[in-house]
């Protein structure tokens, strides 16, 4: 007992100081792993709730575009509404007219709400005020979330889209408020949505809830863990003209981990002061991590917010692109999208760039855990849990494995971002396309229906004089009225083999059939024919003897006409129009080549490239001064192309143009013949 | 399409006649300024310059010259515009028989 009184015996006052000062330390470290743990939770859930809100931001743009898919001018509201109304996340889509609802349809009845049919729509106040924000802006708007009735959800939200009379212009308010026709509704059910975006986030003890102004659309919280939720982290999403506020709060207090640290630092306090001077060295690096962890879910948060900026990557990729750079101190980045090969394209470049652009996946056959300095990275670009590019990045210095982390969650943002700008670009690119062909298809239409009226009012008009007044002219006037009748039949005729030829071919109902022929015999023939359209020039024929091709005859003969007739219509009367058939032997074997050369004005080099393409006319003064529908030449390249003839266009002697035709002198179908390359200027192709 | 014209306008005589031709509205400008005929007849969907804008050139330095367009599109809007320029006459491609009876009434307007 005598030793155990010993051993109990009050301290000395050195061993006292010395425990405190190492209680002292205990209670320092304590506090601040528990600081360090929730900075650590707080820039996971940051990262976390930034890459749901970029799902979520996702769903409700495809809930816009079924909107708008179902927001048909013209349409009725029930087509229109039947068709969509299971598509994307809207449970319902309604066809109002201005004052009342028209058409409604959802997953399961509305009773009582807005949107039932016949619904007056200035019965709610909301809904109201949505309907005439959505009229004068012209643009699709949400509501407030509202009230729908008894079997809707209730956190709705109501997607409005203002319909327009077709034709009017729409350019200022008062504008669009005359041409209103009435509106299409889709519904939203926002808390399904967020439930299925953020339900398993917010992490033990903490929550996330999204507010638009005071109302609540979604609210979760995990109770596993005691203590209350702080240190919020709050996000903005912009959704048709309203902004949702999404709020993450991490854990907070102190969990049991702290504590036992503070009470095997009470227990270690009697005698382990090098347990102090370690606790103080560790501080100072948690210090230092927990601030770069700070930095890091900083970064995340204002990458976010920047990449959702714009759907121009020209606007977003080059800030983008300096806030890594700065952070991460690169010496250079590259954001590359996979094509439909898989080959890497580069997308915009800063700074070090790669030296060749691999496949994706060669790129990212092997993610590295740390890197570096001066040794590049590949880090996938990801949508919709597929990588659909890369991220290359060429550090200065060492990354640690918690900076590669941040790099993932950036390059997770970006990968939405990027692929949605991506379709964006080439929504508008297809658009532009669309409305080019479209234009061109116009004149097209303008021009042919010209050209075909004007042979047959001289037709009409030429038999008019004949059958009226023929008895006042004599011999030689009747008899060049008869010519003139006859010209224009045949131009009138011929016209129409072009737009029958050019629409079988462009059906592709046309049958060809490659055969054994002597070319120079066909050329004849179709000369023969042509006579006499071609009397005001010169016509110079080079096809004697035998040159045997394989090809089809038809084709051959609308070929070489629609080669001929272009020679007759851009060379002046007068001149000479040389036709030419003979054999020759390139590097790429023997051909049969057929040469239509006028002396005409040319085309300009400039415009070679282009003068197949469907109803391209030159710029010429030549071209301006005579009419067409800028058919021929497409018509040749479309005939060449499906017999594996090869067209190409250079300039004659006189400085005309001189048209070159190469047909294959070998059965294509037999074995070891070559497969043909098919050039034409400014481009290439396999027959 | 010319010589239909002035086979029509031949064969209809009566004092009609063809003063002179072009090939496109530019070339109808310059002919025009040397020839000084009674009446023009133009055709409106040509090369170069349209029928309309050859027409306001020549309404510009002649503010009277009895002008005839002649198209195979004649829309209300068309002669609306042919109407505000000064144009005296439209006549459809179709009607290509009843221009010397239009020749003559602008003559003796």
């Amino acid at each position: 007992m005598e030793h155990r009184r010993g051993l109990i015996r009050p301290p000395r006052p050195a061993a006292i100081l010395i425990a405190a000062a190492v209680l002292v330390f205990g209670i320092a470290g304590a506090l601040e792993a528990a600081a360090h743990g929730r900075e650590h939770r707080r820039a996971n859930s940051t990262r976390s709730v930034s890459s749901a809100q970029v799902a979520l931001a996702q769903r409700v743009e495809s809930a816009l575009h079924a909107l708008t898919v179902t927001n048909v001018p013209n349409d009725t509201g029930e087509a229109s509404a039947r068709r969509t109304a299971s598509r994307g996340d809207l449970v319902a889509v309604a066809i109002t007219g201005r004052d009342s609802v028209v058409q409604s349809d959802s997953v399961a009845p509305l009773v009582g709400g807005p949107l039932t049919a016949g619904q007056r729509l200035d019965a709610d106040l909301e809904v109201a005020g949505t309907l005439a924000l959505a009229a004068d802006s012209g643009e699709v708007r949400a509501s407030a979330p509202v009230s729908l009735g008894t079997s809707a959800p209730s956190r709705s939200v109501l997607l409005v889209e203002p319909r327009y009379a077709p034709g009017q212009s729409l350019a200022t308010t008062a504008q669009r408020r005359a041409a209103l026709t009435g509106y299409a509704f889709g519904v939203l059910d926002v808390e399904r949505l967020a439930a299925q975006t953020f339900a398993s986030l917010p992490g033990p003890g903490g929550a996330v809830e999204i507010r638009d102004g005071d109302a609540v659309l979604f609210s979760v919280r995990d109770d596993a863990a005691p203590g209350r939720p702080s240190s919020p982290v709050v996000q903005n999403l912009s959704v048709a003209g309203r902004t949702w506020t999404v709020t993450s709060w991490v854990a907070g207090g102190a969990g049991g981990l702290p504590w036992l640290i503070f009470t095997a630092a009470v227990i270690c306090a009697a005698g382990v002061i090098v347990l102090g001077i370690g606790a103080a060295t560790s501080r100072a690096r948690d210090e230092h991590e927990a601030a770069r962890n700070r930095r890091e879910f900083a970064l995340v948060l204002e990458s976010g917010a920047l990449l959702q900026r714009s759907l121009d990557l020209a606007d977003v990729l080059p800030s983008f692109a300096v806030t890594l750079s700065d952070e991460f101190n690169l010496e250079g980045i590259t954001v590359m999208l996979a094509e439909g090969n898989g080959q890497l394209v580069e997308l915009f470049s800063m700074g070090a760039r790669p030296a060749s652009l691999p496949t994706l996946a060669d790129a990212l056959v092997a993610p590295p855990d740390s890197v570096e300095g001066g040794h590049p990275l590949f880090v996938p670009l990801h949508r919709a849990g597929r990588a659909i590019g890369a991220l290359w990045l060429l550090p200065r210095e060492p990354l640690s494995p918690g900076q590669l982390d941040a790099v993932r969650a950036i390059a997770d943002l970006a990968g939405s971002a990027v692929a949605n700008a991506e379709l964006y670009r080439k929504e508008q690119e297809t658009a532009r396309r669309l409305r080019e062909l479209d234009t061109l298809k116009n004149d097209f239409i303008g021009t042919v229906s010209h050209e075909l009226r004007t042979p047959v009012t001289a037709i009409k008009g030429f038999s008019a004089i004949l059958e009226s007044s023929g008895d006042q002219l004599d011999d030689e006037q009747r008899r060049d009225l008869i010519a003139r009748i006859a010209r224009n039949s045949t131009s009138l005729g011929t016209m129409l083999n072009g737009l029958l030829d050019f629409a079988r071919l462009e059906r592709r109902s046309m049958a060809l059939e490659v055969a054994r022929i002597d070319l120079a015999a066909a050329v004849r023939n179709v000369v023969d024919q042509m006579g006499s359209m071609l009397d005001q020039q010169e016509l110079d024929v080079d096809a004697a003897g035998e040159v045997i091709a394989y090809t089809d005859t038809y084709a051959v003969e609308r070929i070489v006409s629609n080669l001929l007739s272009n020679a007759a219509k851009f060379s002046p009367p007068g001149t000479r129009i040389q036709v030419q058939v003979r054999r020759s032997a390139t590097d790429a074997g023997d051909r049969a080549l057929v040469a239509v050369e006028d002396e005409g004005p040319g085309i300009p080099p400039e415009e070679r490239g282009r003068i197949f393409s469907r109803f391209y006319r030159g710029s010429g003064e030549g071209v301006m001064r005579t009419r067409g529908a800028g058919i021929g030449l497409a018509v040749v390249q479309e005939f060449a192309d499906r017999i594996g003839a090869t067209v190409s266009v250079s300039s004659g002697r006189s400085g005309g143009a001189r048209f070159t035709v190469s047909f294959p002198t070998s059965d294509p179908t037999v074995d070891g013949a070559a497969r043909d390359e098919v050039t034409v200027p400014g481009q290439t192709r396999s027959t | 399409m010319r010589v239909l014209l002035r086979t029509t306008i031949e064969v209809a005589n009566r004092g009609l006649g063809v003063a002179c031709e072009a090939r496109d509205g530019l070339e109808a400008i310059e002919v025009w300024r040397t020839c000084q005929p009674d009446v023009v007849v133009i055709d409106h969907r040509m090369p170069a310059l349209s029928g309309l804008e050859a027409a306001e050139r020549i309404l510009a330095e002649r503010p009277d010259q009895p002008i005839v367009l002649f198209s195979a599109y004649l829309n209300d809007q068309l002669r609306r515009s042919a109407a505000a320029l000064g144009i005296r006459s439209c006549l459809s491609k179709d009607e290509v028989h009843r221009l010397p009876e239009t020749l003559w009434s602008i003559a003796a307007a």
